[in-house]
């Protein structure tokens, strides 16, 4: 369901308010879906198929050192996440609001979108947790997430009672703001 | 950005992990390439007549022009056709065929609504006052990714 609508929206954006609280249903338009997110009881979304910790996993065999991704620097504050890492994160317990940036390498308005968020991130720092997934990487994680236009924010609140923001396409900077100061 | 998945070598794997050692120069297959000159080509030509035609303008940012016509690109060498790069798909190879997503895409085709920022309409925040972009721009644009 569209909960928030604003006259300051770009073109071809939309928010959307994902309950908690209702279990997902059929297949869904963009505009209008509930799932439920991050919550205690298992869900289709954040199910771990591998129950083997990290720890106690045989140390993988490399042939070659992976080449190190030219666009991802160090120092970019917005780091880019696997999917296991950010099902990790949502899990876990948090004090701050986490932000989830879908992208794709050759989408434009994430080029952008990417930029604002670099600069959320450091007006932010410590007060909120930006990440980025790329949505050719993890296929998999970009469809349970319902992921249609890019780029697809997630605003997750650490409080678990209260609704996840999803907006689709590019939004300015302030009304990113205006969500993790008004709605986390 | 490219990856080099597998080597189309064979060799078997012993128990230790060997030091890294160089990977002869074989055609190896990359999870993600560079699109072609030649699709680069095809789809600067496509864009820059069809904002033509549309009344459409680039973005002031002519890197998201780039970007996004890069990604045009690489659809057409990988699809076929030139699926809308701004979107993910369950199955690219099915949308590429039904055709509502390939570029110039239906909401643009009727509502000259281009999400990727690639045509803009002049009442547009974000529309400059090109209609043009040369290939040496997007080289430019795309060089660091």
């Amino acid at each position: 369901m569209a909960m928030m609508q604003t006259a300051t929206r770009l073109p071809h954006s939309t928010i959307t308010s994902v309950s908690p609280m209702i279990p997902l249903q059929g297949p869904p338009s963009h505009l209008c879906f509930s799932h439920s997110p991050m919550t205690h009881q298992p869900n289709l979304l954040f199910s771990t198929t591998n129950t083997r910790p990290f720890s106690l996993r045989p140390p993988r065999k490399l042939l070659c050192t992976p080449p190190r991704g030219k666009y991802v620097r160090e120092d970019y504050l917005v780091k880019k996440m696997s999917a296991k890492e950010v099902q990790e994160l949502v899990k876990e317990e948090r004090t701050v609001p986490l932000i989830i940036d879908f992208y794709a390498t050759w989408c434009g308005p994430c080029i952008l979108m990417a930029q604002e968020l670099e600069m959320l991130a450091v007006e932010y720092e410590s007060n909120a947790l930006i990440v980025k997934v790329d949505t050719d990487d993890e296929y998999e994680f970009a469809r349970d997430m319902q992921v249609r236009g890019l780029p697809t924010l997630y605003f997750i609140s650490p409080d678990p009672t209260k609704n996840a923001i999803r907006t689709e396409g590019l939004i300015p900077i302030q009304m990113m703001r205006d969500i993790i100061d008004n709605e986390m | 950005m490219s990856l080099q998945a597998s080597s189309s070598y064979a060799f078997g794997i012993s128990s230790f992990v060997s030091p890294p050692r160089r990977v002869r120069h074989v055609p190896e297959i990359r999870a993600k390439v560079e699109p072609s000159d030649k699709s680069v080509e095809i789809m600067r030509k496509f864009s820059e007549q069809y904002a033509r035609k549309s009344g459409t303008y680039f973005c002031v940012d002519k890197g998201v022009t780039s970007v996004v016509i890069k990604g045009l690109a690489d659809h057409k060498d990988s699809l076929g056709a030139p699926l809308c790069p701004c979107r993910h798909y369950d199955d690219k190879a099915a949308e590429a065929g039904q055709g509502f997503w390939n570029c110039p895409c239906v909401p643009m085709r009727e509502r000259k609504e281009c999400h990727c920022m690639l045509f803009l309409t002049p009442d547009n925040d974000f529309a400059g006052q090109d209609q043009t972009i040369s290939l040496e721009e997007i080289r430019e644009s795309t060089a660091n990714m």
